[in-house]
Formats: C-alpha cells, structure tokens, sequence
C-alpha cells in the first residue's frame, strides 16, 4: 500500500510513516516465538508475520482449543497487535485460516480441514505467486476447484510444490514445527597445543572428537543427521567439513567414514591446533533392544538401517545430485512422463491410473533425427535410416498419437510407431509435424 | 556374558524349526525366467546387444553398446517378488531402465536407487561400497571396461554383503577375462508377434558346467506389464531352433516375408 493510498482511506486523518526495516521486524518476530513458549515448547516464528505454536498436549492445560485460541489473542491484543487466530491439525489449514478464514479466531477439527479450505482462495494454500496466476488463467480461484482437478495431472503442469501444499494443508503430508527453543548444540572440542602437523595425528583426535560427540548424543538419547568439524589452523583461516546423513545417527563408526575421506584431504598449513565437532538436525533416537531371534520385520529395520549408511557413503563422495530416486509424472510426452528426482526430495509422484502402455527400456534424452519411407504419411514404416545405417523393417505398429500440452505453446502432436528392423530390435520412432522422424527409444 | 542354559535349550529348539518358503527363489538364487538360477552372493554379467547374426545392425549399435536392460529388470522384478533382495540400485546412467518401461512390475520403481558416478573408478566403487553395505541388495551395474580385477574386487564383495551385482558389459569385452559366476550374451530377436525377444545364451555357469561346449540357449519374449517370459527353453542351439516357430524366425528370409505379410 502506498502512502498516499494510505492517507485516502484514513480520510484526513494523521498518517506516522517510517522506513522498512526487515530485518528488525524479523527479530521482533523472533522474541515474540520466544514469548510464545508459555503455550507450547514448541513454537517459531513463520516471517513475515506469522507465529507458528504446536499445542499437541498442551490444549487441555487451557482449557480446550477454543479457550487457547482465545487466550492467545487476548495476549496478543494486549501487546496492541492485531491478531489472527486459527487452530488445526495441519500447519498450512491453520495458516490458511489464520489469514483467510472468515472470522478472527478459527478452530479446524480433526478431518474437516477440507471442508474448511474448500472456500478459500488458492493463495492460502502457500503457492508461488506464478503458480497463482497459472491457476487463475483456467478459472481455478478457490481451494474446491482445485481439489476436484484430477490429481495425477497437476504436477506436470503447475510443479510439484502444488501437490506437497495441498498435502500439507490436508495432512497427506506430515509438516513439523522446530521451536525457537533449541536445545544447546552437542559439540566435541580437542586443543592440540602447539598444532598438529602430522596427519595421522589430526586423523586419530578428530576419531576420538568423534567418539565423544557419539557418547554426549547417546547420552541424550539423539542421533545427528549433520556433523560440522571446524579445523581451527595456526596462521589460517579454519577449514569446515560438513557431513550429512539421511537418517539420524549416533554410530561413531559410521560419522567417521564419512568424514575420513575429507579428513584426508586436509590442507593441514602450519598445523591444526582445535577440532570442534558440532551435532545438528537432531531427532530422537532410542535404544534399540536386541532380539535373540532374528525376525523378518526386526530384519528390515536393521536392512534399512545398514542401507541408509550405505547411502549416505555415496552421496557424500559423489554428491546428493548423483543418487536419485525414478518417478512418473502424469504426462503424455514420454520426455516429461519420467523423472529422476534426488533422495532428499522424498516420496516420488504417484503414476496416473490408466492403461499400462508399451514402452521402450530406454528412451534417448534427445530424439535421434532418421530417415523414413512409408507407404502413407499414417505409416506402415518400409525402411528406416538414422545413425549413419538404413534397415527394412519388417513389422510396425501404430501410430499412437501423443498430443501436445495445450498449457505449453507451440507444442504439436507427435504419432509413435513401434518399429522392428531386420536384425529383430525394436524402436520407437514418432513423427511430428513439420520436424520430420526421429527415433526416441528402444527396446534394449 | 554366557546364555543361560534355558534360553540355549530355547534358542536351539527355534532354530531348528522350519523356515516358511515366501516365493519360488531359495536362499541360494533367483530364478530367471530361462528357468535358470542366478546364485546371490555373486556377479553375473550380461553382454548385449548384439544382432542375432553375430554383428551389429547398422543404425547405432555398431557405434554404441545397448545394455541389456529389459532382462536386468527383469531379474529384478523377480528377485524382488520372492523376497531375495530388498532394494535394487542401478549404477552408471547408461543401464538406468526408462521409468514407464517399470510400469507393471509392482514396487520395482519405489524400490530403485539410481545412481550417477562421474567416471569409471567412482562407478565401480559404487558398485562396491552397494554389495558391501551387509542389506540384501541387487546391484545393476555398467560394467564397460572392467578388469579381472575389478571384477574380482566386486565378486568378493558379493560374497561378503548379501546381495549380488549383475554388470551390463560391452560385447566386445567378451574375450576379456572376469571371476562372475555366470556369463551370459543377449541378441535382438526377430519376432512374429508385437513384442520384443531376446535370444539368451549362458556361456559360463561355474556352479553348473555345461556338458558340451554349446551354451545353453533361451528365447525370452517381454509379455507387456509382466516381464520376460520364456518362448522355448531348451539346452542347445539346435534344439531351440527346432522347438520354436519365433525361433524358426532366425533364418532371416522366412522372417522377412511373414513380419511383412503380417504388418
């Protein structure tokens, strides 16, 4: 709003004007998550202007949802805020109705969040501002409309940040609150005086920095999903190595064989005198009791455990952009219908229902241009050229017509044939308008 | 700490109870559909694709190797329907399978881990750091370019892990030598019906050596959504010829003529 918008609508009224400051007004946010922690352990600040409070276990002590909503804004009133309050079991129902629900205090009850976001516009359900006027170009404004689109085709069209709000906002998908009020980190220091200079010197004091971090989490019942070491070095500047992990961890075996390689490579200078470990991303991580007969479930968990140090190996030396997870995505054009996405990104979009359709083991990232002599612009395929070698083919089905996204401009159908040349292989050529054949897969 | 005498006796009365069979594989391998069985706690390579005449068609393949990847998701489809393995990571983005081609194949998607190594030492490491990792893991590996060394390498971290790795390799690297259990050469097929086939042939199997020096012979054919099924199954290349009228398709003439006729 403008100023002088501002002037307008207090009509004539005095107007007090000062500069934009986010920063100070984030830190305001900040204490204010702080001061929130007399309803809940568990509360953060959700900027610009939002508080975040998780009161699982806590509603009763104040009487019930409605009583702590109201209790939450009578404090905040007094504070000379103005204040929006709505309780849900999901974050983004209760940001949506905190900001966009019908009245100032709002209680969602379980498992009529739906019903309760039905109404109200598609901006209360966190999207990007382009996601926004995407939906709003086909006449989807409020979050019904959105919901009675079929599924499996809006994250080809509008991302997959679409689908993970509305599971968020419905529950399909679990969203956590971490408090202002961290616990103090976990750390593990080792001094050594003078600096070391000789490698296996700072390899064994960062093991046993190691081994003290793994004992002062197990003594907290955690486990770390990242493990910063900071090499403090004499006449430079300290080097930082990160380790993540996919699971929560406690094994010292484990952080140190991620660490190892790094540790190696250590530029090590006039000498190292500190290593400083620092443990985050902690999570809960109880005791396992050992079983005297191995189990199948028992034996999964341990499957699953051991894997997940297996990977974490790997994206470590290789990078997390380098271990993928194949999914589907719900699109005609074979190039869009698959996807790899990384293991941090989590589950994979569920496949369009529908018929299971022949498709080639593997499709060529880009379609490869041939030669074709067909009987009829609709085929069947005579012989085929590409890749510097002409064949007669001897079977060939279709065409199959694979129509372009109309959301995406200038996108033209393509008809597929299954072709079988002489020596028995099978390909997968299409032919598009005005660009001619090429062949995009095959049956290897 | 010694187990109290009770729980010994307990223990060892568990112990010898039998074991619920949960699939058609046995603790020792996973049944292929050439009916064979690839033994777990070993490599297996697979060379392919070469034309069933022995030389490459003239569009790609004599310039570039086909993996033989539609048999390798299938031995992962069944190795993960009987319970054998639990996880299947495919190593080297040129054996990575098309993602639709999984349709079908319930939980072999959910269950892929594909990774990406930058070059040949990272590959082979990832290969290995897989098999080790002690979680019964089916490891699909681009195998170009390996040595007995390396194999031996991945062979024994197959033996130690309890999994088993299965490399896609190069025809050309067929002279080469390798420690894999088995041994097994993938050619195009010509088919008479809508589907791709395969010829298979296993040209070494050190738990069951051949009694001839011809390898033994299989036609698989992918049946849409289901996998490869086997045409014929029978020892010997003559006898897979005779027995079979997809396989009577190899003489390149009769072939030909029919597919035209048919098409």
């Amino acid at each position: 709003m403008t100023v002088a918008h501002a002037r307008a609508l207090l009509s004539g009224r005095a107007v007090v004007t000062a500069p934009e400051e986010p920063a100070k007004d984030r830190a305001g946010l900040e204490s204010l998550a702080r001061w929130a922690v007399r309803w809940s352990p568990v509360a953060r600040a959700d900027p610009p202007d939002g508080l975040l409070i998780d009161i699982t276990g806590c509603a009763h002590l104040f009487g019930g949802e409605p009583a702590m909503a109201r209790s939450v804004a009578r404090a905040l009133t007094r504070l000379r805020l103005s204040v929006r309050v709505a309780v849900a079991s999901t974050i983004g129902a209760a940001w949506a109705m905190a900001r966009f629900g019908p009245g100032e205090i709002a209680v969602v009850q379980p498992g009529e969040e739906a019903r309760a976001l039905e109404p109200l516009p598609i901006s209360a359900l966190r999207l990007e501002p382009a996601a926004v006027i995407a939906l709003g170009e086909v006449g989807v404004q409020r979050i019904g409309q959105l919901l009675a689109l079929p599924r499996e085709a809006l994250p080809a069209r509008y991302g997959d940040a679409l689908v993970r709000r509305v599971d968020e906002a419905l529950g399909a998908r679990i969203e956590t609150v971490t408090s202002v009020a961290e616990p103090p980190p976990v750390c593990a220091i080792i001094e050594l005086p003078g600096g070391a200079t000789q490698w296996e010197a700072v390899a064994s004091a960062t093991r046993r920095a190691v081994g003290e971090l793994c004992q002062e989490l197990d003594r907290r019942c955690s486990g770390a999903r990242r493990v910063d070491a900071v090499f403090t070095r004499l006449d430079a500047r300290p080097i930082t190595l990160t380790v993540r992990t996919g699971r929560a961890s406690r094994s010292a075996k484990h952080l140190w064989r991620l660490m190892e390689p790094a540790v190696e490579r250590l530029n090590l200078g006039f000498g190292i005198e500190e290593i400083t470990l620092r443990a985050s991303g902690l999570s809960r991580l109880r005791d396992a009791q050992s079983h005297l007969i191995a189990e199948p479930a028992r034996a999964h968990t341990q499957h699953e455990a051991v894997f997940s140090e297996a990977l974490d190996t790997l994206t470590t030396r290789l990078g997390p952009d380098r271990l993928l997870r194949p999914t589907r995505r719900a699109s005609h054009r074979p190039e869009r219908a698959s996807a790899a996405i990384t293991l941090q990104q989590g589950s994979s979009v569920e496949p369009a229902c529908g018929p299971i359709l022949p498709r080639p083991s593997h499709l060529f990232v880009d379609p490869r241009p041939a030669r074709v002599t067909a009987l009829s612009p609709d085929g069947p395929v005579i012989t085929l050229a590409w890749s510097g070698g002409e064949s007669e083919v001897i079977r060939c089905l279709g065409p199959e017509r694979l129509s372009g996204e109309w959301w995406r401009a200038r996108e033209p159908a393509r008809d597929y044939f299954r072709v079988q040349d002489r020596w028995g292989r099978w390909l997968w050529l299409f032919r598009e308008d005005g660009r001619g054949w090429f062949v995009h897969g095959e049956w290897r | 700490m010694a187990v109290p005498t009770p729980i010994a006796q307990l223990l060892e009365r568990l112990t010898a109870l039998p074991t619920r069979c949960t699939g058609p594989s046995d603790r020792s391998g996973i049944r292929t559909a050439t009916r064979e069985s690839l033994k777990l706690g070993a490599v297996h390579e697979w060379f392919g694709t070469l034309s069933t005449e022995g030389r490459g068609p003239v569009g790609g393949l004599s310039a570039e190797w086909s993996p033989p990847v539609a048999v390798m998701v299938d031995v992962a489809a069944r190795a993960l329907a009987c319970g054998a393995v639990w996880r299947v990571v495919w190593v080297g983005r040129a054996c990575w399978p098309y993602a639709p081609f999984l349709d079908g194949l319930p939980g072999l998607a959910g269950a892929s881990i594909l990774v990406d190594p930058p070059d040949g030492a990272s590959r082979l490491w990832a290969m290995d750091v897989a098999l080790r990792c002690g979680a019964p893991v089916m490891v699909i590996g681009d195998g170009r370019g390996l040595t007995l060394a390396h194999t031996r390498r991945l062979q024994l971290s197959a033996g130690a892990g309890a999994g088993l790795c299965l490399l896609a390799r190069a025809p050309a690297e067929r002279q080469h030598l390798s420690a894999a259990a088995t041994r097994w050469t993938v050619a195009f097929a010509p088919s008479p019906t809508p589907h791709a086939r395969w010829t298979v042939a296993c040209v070494r199997n050190k738990d069951r050596p051949a009694l001839t020096d011809e390898p033994r012979t299989y036609l698989l054919e992918w049946a849409h959504a289901k996998g490869l099924v086997g045409v014929s199954a029978a020892v010997g290349r003559g006898a897979d010829r005779a027995s079979d009228p997809g396989a009577r398709g190899l003489s390149r003439g009769g072939v030909d003529r029919a597919h035209r006729e048919s098409a």
